[in-house]
């Protein structure tokens, strides 16, 4: 009777078990592939825009020195005094007793510098001056102004505070998106480009002179 | 026809007839089973494929970008610095209330003299000499009609007979 039964119901018992199988294993199997499909897909289309964007932007990355002069990733206070030297000079006035303070972490991984000096001469000039810190390379902002005038010469103490941030450290992942500059950014590009650049950025450190070998005849 | 078999021999008729049910159950179910399957195997082989062109069309782009890595390693420092420029340039600075004070002493022209001046980025206290009366009459009413600060209090008013009209004005809100 066992035996007859086995007969009748052992093929439909293997095709449930085997159908088991498949459905567990292979439909399984299928989806964590049709998952992997998309999941790749998705990235293929991040790369594909990572590629384009890429290509599209080469021209305004050519520009990516000129900020790095409006925001350096070192403290700006000689390059600022130096710049503040040349206005000084273009305008005919004197620049006396500069002093840097120290460099402070600000918000947003931001440090600043204060530049301090006094400046002496014409009223016009010296404001003059004064407008013109903004228009140069470090991004510098007038901060602090004291001044008067003796005999229609204008004497004023001024502090200066220009800015700079460490550099990035590590580039996205080479699957991660990236986008492209927004109009704010572009208008923000456009103003660093219109910035008096600095007559140096970095300053190289004294070469040695004379012979290598003091004793060599 | 004549069955020969005896009674005790004969295959039970219920049993037959469950029996035949299953087998036809069974073929179907090896049908169904095969072409799921096959299906299955179908769908497996075809996806490796689309999963294989993929990564092959992926690793082409990574080389494509690869090769333009300088690129971006100057868009990324470029947006970088663009972010930080904007904080620096959303921070307070004493620009505006720099240009309203040269509006201010352009109202004074030659006729006054800067005693004292100082200002930030909240606020400028401005200390102007007249030598005469009518000079001072002019800028104190051009003052009120265009003030490019929001508040102006007259802080002090003096007369010195060697000096002239000392002014103190302390002023803050910049309008520029």
């Amino acid at each position: 009777m066992i035996k007859d039964l086995f007969k009748i119901f052992g093929p439909i018992l293997l095709i449930f078990v085997l159908s088991l199988l498949v459905y567990k294993v292979g439909l399984g199997k299928v989806l964590e592939l049709r998952k992997s499909i998309a999941t790749e897909r998705k990235n293929e289309t991040i790369l594909q825009q990572k590629l384009d964007l890429l290509s599209q932007v080469a021209e305004d990355t050519a520009q990516a020195s000129f900020s790095s002069s409006a925001l350096p990733e070192k403290n700006p206070a000689l390059i600022t005094l130096s710049q503040l030297k040349l206005l000084a000079g273009n305008s005919g006035l004197l620049l006396s007793n500069i002093k840097a303070g120290a460099a402070v972490k600000g918000e947003a991984g931001l440090s600043s510098v204060n530049v301090t000096f006094d400046v002496e001469g014409q009223r016009s000039a010296v404001i003059q001056l004064l407008k013109n810190i903004s228009l140069f390379a470090p991004i510098s902002k007038v901060e602090k102004v004291r001044l008067n005038e003796v005999g229609g010469i204008l004497q004023a103490t001024v502090t200066v505070k220009s800015f700079f941030a460490d550099l990035p450290q590590k580039l996205p992942a080479i699957s991660d998106a990236i986008k492209d500059l927004t109009a704010d950014d572009r208008s923000i590009l456009r103003e660093v480009l219109g910035l008096t650049q600095p007559l140096f950025v970095d300053i190289p450190p004294s070469q040695v002179s004379g012979k290598e070998d003091p004793f060599s005849p | 026809m004549i069955n020969l078999l005896p009674p005790n021999l004969t295959a039970n008729k219920g049993l037959a007839k469950i029996q035949k049910t299953m087998k036809t159950v069974t073929l179907v179910s090896v049908v169904v089973f095969i072409v799921f399957g096959l299906g299955v195997l179908g769908f497996f082989i075809l996806g490796s494929l689309q999963l294989g062109n993929i990564n092959s069309r992926q690793e082409a782009l990574k080389a494509g970008i690869k090769q333009r890595e300088t690129t971006e390693q100057r868009l990324v420092l470029l947006k970088d610095r663009i972010a930080k420029i904007k904080v620096a340039k959303s921070q307070d600075s004493s620009q505006e209330e720099l240009e309203a004070i040269d509006q201010i002493l352009g109202l004074t022209g030659e006729a006054a003299s800067v005693s004292e001046l100082s200002f930030d980025a909240t606020k400028a206290d401005l200390s102007l000499v007249f030598r005469d009366s009518s000079q001072l009459g002019v800028f104190l009413k051009a003052l009120a009609s265009a003030s490019p600060f929001e508040t102006v209090i007259l802080k002090t008013f003096g007369f010195s007979p060697t000096a002239g009209y000392l002014l103190g004005l302390s002023m803050s809100g910049a309008k520029l």
